[in-house]
């Protein structure tokens, strides 16, 4: 498979934050959800893909091109959606569309028109006048119509009510029908995810913890619960992280179906959510 | 890059009125400055616009989305350069017009005729602030540029009156004598020339400048 999106070794310093050597890769066709708690190095690494920010060292290539070298043609086939709106607020969305059309080779008007419809965007209105899923409409019909093969996005749910996110979710799924497409999604609010990611990227402190495929990660893991006589026996090497409560305790683990060999009935084990997943991966290292 | 300053045209389309509102003010309220009235009002007219175009790239954050854009950060600063030639033409029309109109009715104001000297003259003024400003934007930012600009203002005022003294009082020195001797044995178009070569180079190192700061900046 090839992959559209390569990072190796990504390092980037700030002053009170680093971003330690990541490593990513997205293949054609795929969604790829990159979750982390806030400030977990998820806008730094958007911002190093797009060339907004320079790297320490590492290497990102997009479409097999380096993203620096190639900037403007990778940046040809790039869809971005950022959580704010960037856009000129003093313009009209139709003058926006206009100057932003004119910098992409392919841009596609019919395709940017069909959005505007579908989304119910006032071309006439200006863009301080719209509402924030509004803006974030625009931005993504913007980002759909000029055949962008890789859709970076910032948080694009942030802030918006659940039906908007939906229908953008919606949306998404739609676009990876093209199997020559792929998308790459930031996001703290896991549970967008659940319904549309492949593989889920988790990021914590500058770190990739874990990068898998989304069902891999749903039918491996597991959320064990047991009670407090229990925690005496347990070895804690088996759990990615336990949480204690009045009643017992409830942990992560990396295979549900080794766990239950090991403690047979004297545990419960439910499937996590991707919030679950990540809650305890971003405690654990911050125990440890 | 042209549709970059139909951009900062189309986001100042109330400050375009203002600004040649600003003229006309001009035209009536500094009579009395003769020829001179022209070059000062478009410096302030020009200052006024591409300060604005900053103020928005700052409070929209546009820098990330241009930069996001399939588009050479230097294209953007050259935009920048460009749309003040675009606000310097703009001005010098409004006020061609204005001077017409009074002319054509009658009205009891003193024009005055835009001069090669004068026109030339003006652009100049508006290349000197534009070039030394600019770099301090890319550099530094809108906010802080303006604190900036704040010191510049005072330095220029008080320098060009402490210059102009300096140079008053060494007008005996030998390298002052050489420029004034220079400047009276030439003809009036190499002196236009010679200080159209200075403008120009003066320019394309200010941008050269800018746009080694602004590829640098991280957003």
């Amino acid at each position: 498979m090839e992959s559209i999106l390569e990072i190796k070794g990504l390092k980037k310093s700030f002053k009170d934050f680093s971003l330690k050597g990541i490593d990513i890769t997205l293949e054609k066709g795929y969604i790829m959800g990159f979750i982390g708690p806030n400030g977990a190095g998820k806008t730094t690494t958007i911002k190093l893909i797009m060339n907004l920010m320079k790297k320490d060292a590492g290497v990102i290539k997009v479409f097999g091109l380096d993203n620096v070298k190639y900037e403007l043609d990778v940046k040809q086939k790039i869809g971005f959606v950022y959580d704010e709106n960037n856009y000129y607020e003093e313009l009209t969305i139709s003058e926006m569309k206009r100057i932003v059309a004119s910098f992409y080779k392919t841009w596609d008007d019919s395709a940017f028109n069909k959005y505007i419809g579908e989304f119910r965007l006032p071309l006439k209105k200006k863009i301080k006048d719209l509402s924030k899923g509004m803006k974030m409409k625009f931005s993504l019909a913007v980002a759909l119509s000029h055949n962008a093969d890789l859709l970076i996005m910032d948080e694009p749910t942030s802030g918006l009510d659940p039906l908007v996110r939906r229908e953008l979710l919606e949306i998404l799924s739609q676009i990876i029908q093209d199997e020559n497409k792929a998308v790459f999604f930031s996001t703290h609010i896991t549970s967008d995810l659940e319904k549309i990611a492949d593989y889920v990227t988790l990021i914590n402190d500058g770190e990739i913890v874990l990068s898998l495929e989304k069902d891999e990660l749903i039918n491996n893991y597991g959320l064990v619960r047991g009670g407090k006589e229990l925690l005496n026996n347990v070895n804690s090497k088996d759990f990615i992280d336990i949480r204690e409560n009045q009643f017992g305790f409830e942990a992560l683990v990396k295979d549900k179906n080794q766990t239950r060999k090991a403690y047979k009935d004297k545990i419960i084990i439910e499937k996590p959510s991707l919030e679950d997943v990540m809650l305890y991966y971003t405690r654990r290292c911050r125990n440890v | 890059m042209f549709n970059l300053i139909i951009k900062d045209v189309l986001i100042q389309k109330k400050q375009f009125i203002f600004g040649i509102a600003y003229l006309a003010f001009v035209l009536v309220a500094f009579q009395g400055m003769g020829e001179a009235m022209f070059p000062m009002g478009l410096v302030a007219v020009t200052y006024m616009l591409s300060m604005t175009a900053c103020a928005y790239e700052e409070k929209n954050k546009s820098d990330l989305l241009l930069n996001s854009l399939p588009i050479k950060r230097m294209s953007i600063v050259a935009a920048k350069y460009l749309s003040v030639l675009i606000y310097a033409v703009m001005g010098i029309l409004s006020y061609k017009a204005m001077i017409t109109i009074i002319n054509l009715l009658n009205i009891p104001l003193k024009t005055y005729p835009l001069s090669l000297e004068i026109l030339i003259g003006s652009l100049a003024a508006v290349c000197l602030m534009t070039g030394i400003w600019f770099p301090i934007y890319y550099k530094l930012g809108y906010m802080k540029m303006r604190v900036a600009n704040f010191v510049l203002f005072f330095l220029f005022f008080f320098g060009s009156s402490l210059m102009t003294q300096a140079l008053k009082s060494k007008h005996d020195s030998l390298w002052v004598k050489d420029i004034i001797s220079f400047f009276n044995t030439q003809s009036n178009i190499t002196i236009v020339l010679v200080f159209i070569v200075i403008i120009v180079l003066y320019m394309l190192l200010s941008f050269s400048l800018s746009a080694w700061f602004y590829n640098r900046r991280e957003f």
